[in-house]
């Protein structure tokens, strides 16, 4: 009996607090490098969510309600997660992107109905990214056509360089320049205390009425988006992720979410101080506006603006891509050349360039367009949540990975909640004085 | 071109073929969540027409 007592003083003094913090910083860094490795689909994701729509929705809502909706913002994050970690989950168990998984569980019908729902919303979102694009870089007096044309060939050069890794590497450098918004907030020194509490505590500026109520429904239509859903659970199929990754692919998402939560609080921060009380139609114009106040500020918030549009569009483009390659059989991978995966690559060109000429025909309808993405949006949303959560409790396809109840009842909740709102959003974007 | 419309056609024929049943297990949560999403799109496209109408109308 006393040798084990021995053995475990020795182990105690053996081991001392040298080598123990040694090991535990061995765990913390490979557990980082794991981490790095994996990280991307879910930052990616998050961030973009971010587009050109976004930040519009985001710097009227500070200019329109000061840092009074920043709370609304917090509970945004955590709902965009849910949604988003079940696409992590689904992609890792599967290895088929939601397209596929929606034509193979639920039949042709709903199928065909998801993927022209899809390419319609992404080509439709993509022109509204362009806009946004075009837009910021006026302001530094860059023609249209110019935009257009060095965003398609960047993009375009960021696909066929024929590896996904490269590609995700480069999006996350685009996402790092969102935060841009970031130092454009310190450089207006807003009030912390007022930031705080608008922040953390719920309430509605100047009383509930429909005014608010359709803010707070854009805010949720920009952070949730059918998109999403498909290019996560695709990206994380083109990675090779696989079900010991789930738990990274969690944390990736996680603290995406938090990024995207950061962006949009700090845009609202910055309309909110500089611009509050001026009416906002577009972001292009808050930064026109921010130009005349402080020179800097406006180029930020402008490059910040074209960032999102760019990232929005590398995003959507690969989405509606993955889903026709998936459906059609066809090769459809970043690690594809462009000889193994014509179809892929020629879809990939097609939305872009038709999208992009759209924004440069004279007295095209682009605020009509605007509209539609909405109410496209809101067609495949709830299609799209609800296979989601219909594929993730299917036991024969999940197994150990599928929904538990606590999850459950969180992500329906969230679902119905936002199908809700969502639509409501939309009926009032087609009749906008129906609510009031 | 016209081989390369009947190569699409006959793509999509295979593609009917191949998902022409759902895998997914009909349970009663499953139906419901069917029928109410049908629900859904055709209140949808109901608001739409009468979008349509309304600007047709003006």
């Amino acid at each position: 009996m006393r040798a084990p007592v021995e053995a475990s003083a020795v182990h105690k003094r053996g081991i001392g607090i040298v080598p123990r913090l040694f090991y535990r910083y061995r765990r913390i860094a490979k557990w980082l490098s794991i981490f790095l490795a994996v990280a991307g689909p879910g930052i990616i994701v998050m961030v973009a969510d971010n587009d050109a729509g976004g930040i519009t929705t985001y710097a009227a809502t500070g200019a329109r309600f000061g840092y009074g909706l920043l709370w609304f913002l917090v509970i945004l994050g955590p709902a965009a997660y849910y949604v988003q970690e079940m696409t992590v989950r689904l992609g890792a168990v599967t290895k088929r992107g939601h397209a596929e998984a929606i034509f193979e569980t639920f039949g042709k019908f709903w199928g065909w109905f998801s993927l022209t729902d899809l390419v319609l919303a992404d080509w439709l979102t993509l022109i509204t990214e362009f806009i946004g694009m075009t837009a910021a870089l006026s302001i530094f007096h860059v023609p249209p056509f110019v935009t257009v044309i060095v965003v398609s060939i960047v993009m375009g050069i960021m696909v066929l360089q024929g590896r996904y890794w490269t590609w995700e590497k480069v999006a996350l450098f685009f996402c790092g320049l969102n935060l841009i918004y970031i130092p454009a907030a310190f450089m207006v020194h807003p009030s912390v205390s007022e930031v705080l509490r608008g922040a953390l505590v719920p309430g509605f500026p100047g009383g509930f009425n429909n005014n608010i109520f359709f803010f707070l429904m854009a805010n949720i239509g920009t952070t949730i988006a059918p998109w999403m859903i498909f290019f996560q659970q695709s990206a994380v199929v083109d990675k090779g992720m696989d079900e010991k990754d789930i738990p990274f692919g969690k944390v990736d998402t996680f603290v995406g979410a938090m990024c995207t939560v950061l962006v949009a609080g700090f845009v609202i921060i910055v309309t909110a101080t500089v611009l509050k009380g001026v009416q906002i139609d577009s972001a292009a114009q808050a930064s026109q506006a921010l130009m005349g106040i402080n020179k800097y500020l406006g180029t930020f918030l402008a490059i910040g603006l074209f960032d999102a549009g760019f990232l929005g569009a590398i995003c959507i483009s690969l989405a509606s891509s993955w889903a026709f390659g998936e459906i059609f059989g066809w090769a459809h991978s970043l690690n594809n050349k462009i000889k193994e995966a014509p179809w892929f690559y020629g879809s990939y060109f097609i939305l872009l360039l038709s999208a992009g000429t759209v924004v440069l025909i004279p007295g095209a309808p682009l605020v009509l367009i605007t509209l539609f993405v909405q109410v496209i949006a809101v067609t495949l949303l709830p299609a799209a949540l609800v296979f989601l959560i219909l594929l993730l409790n299917d036991s024969e396809l999940m197994g150990k990975y599928k929904n538990t109840r606590a999850q459950n009842i969180v992500s329906v909740s969230i679902v119905v909640i936002i199908v809700l709102l969502s639509t409501l959003y939309a009926v009032s974007a087609l009749f906008p004085r129906i609510f009031q | 071109m016209r081989n390369w419309f009947k190569g699409r056609f006959s793509k999509i024929r295979e593609i009917n073929r191949k998902y022409g049943k759902p895998r997914v297990k009909m349970t009663k949560g499953v139906k419901v969540a069917l029928f109410l999403l049908r629900l859904y799109l055709i209140l949808l496209v109901g608001i739409l027409v009468l979008k349509f109408i309304s600007m047709v109308k003006k």
